[in-house]
């Protein structure tokens, strides 16, 4: 461990990769490197734990009733089946919980009760939660549960919402004069740059179009679900719940549950099986199982199964965008003019941040000097929508790119170059869009140059026929994805504490959650190169509102950013300290003590060095025996030596929008790329099979290439199931047709290509630890876009809504007299 | 092996496991609860459950082997994938019942007694063919059965073998890149 050891070449990693971290040699320490994940050796054997893998002897099991239709009013609800079922130990109703809770509450609107009160405004809102010794005992009753139901006109669809005169999903908030609610519109608002009372005036060339998004849900494979263990004696509830924010879950379940202060909760994190973006709400679920363990004083689990999860796990919001294009003849992006209505189902929970975000965010990266975006978030009688990996982005990006390419085509260009004419130069950078965002370093000249060159853009361009006799085309897509917010939260920062025991062994607690995008794996590198030792000799706290300190959890491509920036200023903290008392006990400057391969050494004669054990071992004694009298060291080496090291990370660069313009670097950093899809289309079944995806994005510094990779190739191939498979069906009455992952496809390897044909580049961010910027979503943004831009270009046909199903497809094929049998 | 094939959760051919065969002129009588004796990751393990009880509960509550996950409950998802005579079996919708006599691996019973990961658990873990680690153990396990049919399989048989198993996280390049490396591993 002592011994230096040559560093790992990244390209030929295999064999050496493995042998190194099996034996523990800690060769794989450096940021930069391809280490595996931190997690990976539990998962591969099993030993996760999963929120459902918990279990106690004195568990209770708690289960919803939930509602079978999308709109009524509630006339009476009927529980004494329920409660006579064998193991139930109690049934609730909305009266029982409603002299404990504050409601209504919600993340961003107060549109939620926890159970249903007078009128349910969705199929599958919680009606009743039984309780009872087995889940199976508690799912049984939850079914003897009878609901006398008024049935009202369901809402369920924009233009039914927005019709004059229609139903309103939530008559109280519209007729509250506190609320923004008009009608079913939750909220509105706008983003203007420019001449915004007519951005086109200077366009030569317009194009335009009506775009509709698909609703779909990201669909974790471990469903939501907590353990909520309430301790009467000390007041305290603790719950353990799959989540990707726990303390921001404790100061949203202590803003709903009357009694219980956010220092009465404690918010722990099991293994997450995925979150995407839905798991970021206070739930009904988190709500109802505390409630339930602080009446019965018993640990009570709470699981959704998939049925459940498909009606009232929350996903992507459906958005319709009347957008308009302006460009001039000599190929200048001068306008863009967006009406953008986004259906947020029953609920507005993270709605109103996806909405604004996507207006300010919707140029791309694209110089674009006058803009007008109109954003409303609609209320319908169908599931509620929230954040979901891409925010809004992957809505507005499937408008702006056709629109893109619809322009080029007008203007006889190649859709590259006209995208190229208007990109940003990383020379021209730090620079402000006329948004407000400040960009700081990104080569997205370079991303679009190698994207097309990797997907062989001019072959494929202007369509052909395979030898199958498909029609091929080629499209491309733009990123330009915010990492990091601070408007829906306040702030945008984490903490970290860096710690190291008597042996050496180092341990990062850090409040980031870890959902399989694996930020901790790179926190652990950041940590590890940072006081020179191995990365198997760190280990990760994480997401413990107990044990780490405070931070917001992971969304908006924020982890590596913020809590890696802090992890590793705290890592700083603690190896000024090692440098100190290595500097002491080699009778050297702590500036010229560096650390490096488990050593604390001169580094102006390396043989001269502290095993950073022993060094560990002695600053924890902190003996005079081996440091001297404590009045002859180093201010730092006197009145205890602290092996714990601190650090902070607050973005001052994001700031909160303004609410009259909809301007303002609405995030810390913005990740820059082009993706371009190949896909055949075949004129028989109208079946879209994408051959090729290639992708080129600015990542900053990536940390770990082997786990920037997996990032980037689950998000494209979550982003072609959105564009080829996958969207909520529902019937007029509000009821869902295609609840379960039998009639929802999800892409199997089956499905989708080999996602191989990936670069990056890595111009750093000046302002974060390392370099890093954000990663795990973008690649999602660009691929519905691309997608259909690539049918297009096969076809000559324009496709406006998602997905590109055959149930789609084959009909404008007829259409365009290209069907063939 | 029992007649337990892969999503169908058909129960015709194991009446005689569940009834009392040694009178054949009564008509089978239903129990409350059953005998199972399996082997079980290489032990002989014999459990009296109810009769109802799905293989993956009775691996996950009754033997606490929680790494057989369930996800979809549909047999779609693939998560709560475990071996059967070694075939690859979706144990959501199998009855305990069903396998009664049967040698079972699930993913807990794939590394050395010494700890030392089989080696398509090791490809995965170095190919980074997992994020969060839920739908893992069916993959392995499927990946696993694959590799005892084929030594060395395509590409493309790998893609159709795994279309059982959902992966949310991934986007499947790594873990079909897990298979191919953990079958030259076992070529070595």
């Amino acid at each position: 461990m002592t011994e230096s050891g040559q560093r790992v070449d990244p390209s030929s990693e295999q064999t050496d990769e493995r042998d190194a971290h099996e034996a523990g040699t800690g060769e794989d320490t450096l940021v930069g490197d391809r280490v595996n994940s931190y997690d990976g050796r539990r998962f591969v054997t099993g030993h996760g734990e999963y929120v459902d893998d918990i279990e106690s002897p004195d568990m209770l099991h708690a289960c919803f009733a939930r509602s079978d239709v999308a709109s009524a009013d509630i006339l009476g609800v009927d529980t004494s089946a329920a409660a006579a079922h064998p193991g139930v130990e109690l049934v609730w109703t909305h009266a029982d919980v409603a002299d404990h809770v504050d409601e209504p509450f919600g993340y961003m609107l107060d549109d939620e009760v926890v159970l249903a009160d007078e009128r349910v405004v969705y199929q599958g809102q919680e009606v009743a939660v039984v309780l009872a010794v087995s889940r199976q005992a508690a799912r049984e009753a939850a079914d003897l549960v009878e609901v006398e139901y008024d049935a009202r006109e369901a809402v369920t669809s924009l233009d039914a919402a927005l019709a004059e005169d229609g139903p309103v999903v939530h008559p109280d908030l519209d007729a509250d004069p506190e609320t923004d609610t008009d009608g079913n519109v939750a909220w509105s608002g706008r983003v203007v740059a420019g001449d915004h009372e007519d951005p086109l005036a200077d366009a030569d060339v317009v194009v335009e179009g009506t775009f509709e998004t698909n609703k779909t849900t990201p669909a974790p494979l471990d469903t939501h679900g907590c353990v909520a263990e309430y301790n009467p004696g000390s007041g305290t509830l603790e719950l353990t719940s799959s989540t990707q924010m726990p303390h921001l879950l404790s100061v949203e379940i202590a803003a709903v549950i009357e009694g219980l202060e956010q220092r009465d909760i404690v918010c722990r994190l099991p293994d997450v099986g995925g979150g995407f973006g839905i798991k970021l709400d206070p739930f009904p679920f988190e709500i109802c199982a505390a409630l339930l363990s602080m009446e019965t004083e018993r640990p009570v689990k709470h699981v959704l199964d998939r049925t459940e999860e498909f009606l009232a796990g929350r996903g992507r919001a459906p958005v319709r965008l009347d957008g308009k294009l302006g460009v001039t003849d000599d190929c200048d992006i001068v306008g863009i003019d967006v009406d953008m209505a986004q259906d947020t189902g029953a609920h507005a929970a993270y709605g109103v941040a996806v909405g604004y975000s996507a207006a300010n965010c919707g140029q791309g990266p694209y110089r674009i000097p006058n803009q007008h975006w109109d954003t409303s978030v609609v209320y319908t009688n169908v599931m509620p929508t929230t954040a979901v990996r891409g925010f809004g982005d992957p809505q507005v990006t499937f408008m702006r790119e056709q629109l893109v390419e619809m322009a080029a085509a007008e203007l006889g260009v190649d859709a590259v170059d006209l995208r190229l004419q208007n990109a940003p130069r990383q020379d021209d950078m730090p620079m402000r869009s006329a948004a407000g965002h400040v960009w700081r370093n990104s080569d997205v000249v370079t991303c679009l140059e190698r994207t097309r060159e990797m997907a062989n853009w001019d072959d494929h361009r202007d369509g052909g026929r395979t030898r199958e006799g498909k029609l091929r085309g080629v499209g491309m897509g733009t990123i330009m994805k915010r990492g990091g917010n601070k408007s829906a939260s306040g702030g945008d920062f984490d903490e970290a504490v860096v710690k190291m025991n008597r042996e050496g062994d180092v341990t990062v607690l850090t409040a980031v959650a870890s959902i399989g995008q694996g930020t901790e794996t790179a926190i652990t590198q950041l940590v590890a190169d940072t006081l020179g030792v191995a990365v198997d000799r760190v280990d990760a706290v994480r997401g413990d509102t107990d044990a780490t300190p405070e931070g917001l959890g992971v969304w908006a491509d924020r982890g590596t950013i913020i809590g890696g920036s802090a992890a590793a200023r705290a890592a700083e903290d603690l190896a000024e300290t090692l440098s100190a008392v290595a500097g002491h006990l080699l009778d050297v400057d702590p500036e010229t003590v560096e650390l490096v391969d488990g050593r604390a050494q001169d580094a102006t004669d390396p043989e001269r060095f502290v095993a950073i054990p022993e060094l560990a071992n002695v600053a924890m004694l902190g003996n005079p025996e081996t440091l001297g009298p404590e009045d002859e060291r180093p201010e730092r080496l006197r009145n205890g030596i602290s092996l714990v090291g601190r650090g902070k990370y607050q973005s001052q660069e994001v700031e909160f929008v303004d609410p009259d313009t909809g301007r303002g670097n609405v995030a810390h950093s913005y990740t820059f790329g082009a993706l371009a899809v190949v896909a055949d289309v075949d004129p028989r079944t109208g079946d879209v099979d994408v051959v090729d995806v290639a992708i080129c994005e600015d990542i900053g510094n990536a940390i770990n290439p082997k786990l920037v990779e997996g990032q980037v190739q689950g998000a494209i191939v979550q982003g072609l199931g959105e564009a080829l498979y996958e969207e909520y069906a529902y019937d007029e009455e509000g009821t869902l047709l295609n609840g379960s992952m039998i009639d929802y496809h999800l892409p199997t390897a089956e499905d989708v290509p080999l996602i191989t044909n990936t670069d990056k580049l890595e111009n750093p961010d000046p302002t974060t630890s390392h370099g890093q910027k954000g990663v795990g979503e973008c690649p999602l943004v660009p691929v519905s876009a691309a997608v259909a831009n690539a049918v297009a270009d096969a076809t000559d046909v324009r496709f406006h809504s998602l997905p590109l199903s055959p149930q789609h497809v084959l009909p404008e094929l007829v259409d365009a007299g290209l069907r063939e049998l | 092996m029992t007649d337990t094939t892969e999503a169908s959760g058909d129960v015709t051919d194991t009446s005689e496991d569940v009834t009392d065969a040694t009178d054949t002129t009564e008509p089978p009588q239903p129990r409350e609860t059953v005998e199972v004796s399996v082997t079980l990751n290489g032990e002989s393990v014999t459990q009296t459950v109810d009769a109802g009880t799905f293989l993956s509960s009775f691996l996950r509550r009754e033997r606490y082997l929680t790494g057989t996950h369930r996800a979809c409950e549909s047999t779609t998802c693939g998560a709560c994938t475990v071996l059967v005579d070694g075939d690859p079996v979706k144990s959501c919708n199998v009855l305990a019942a069903q396998v009664d006599g049967s040698d079972l691996t699930t993913v807990e019973g794939l590394a050395d007694d010494d700890g030392s990961l089989h080696p398509v658990q090791r490809a995965f873990w170095d190919t980074h063919g997992l994020q969060c680690g839920f739908c893992t153990p069916g993959m392995v396990l499927s990946s696993i059965a694959l590799l005892e049919e084929t030594d060395d399989p395509s590409v493309d048989e790998i893609r159709t073998h795994l279309s059982g198993n959902v992966c949310r996280c991934t986007g499947y390049t790594k873990i079909i890149e897990s298979v191919k490396r953990a079958a030259g591993a076992t070529d070595d």
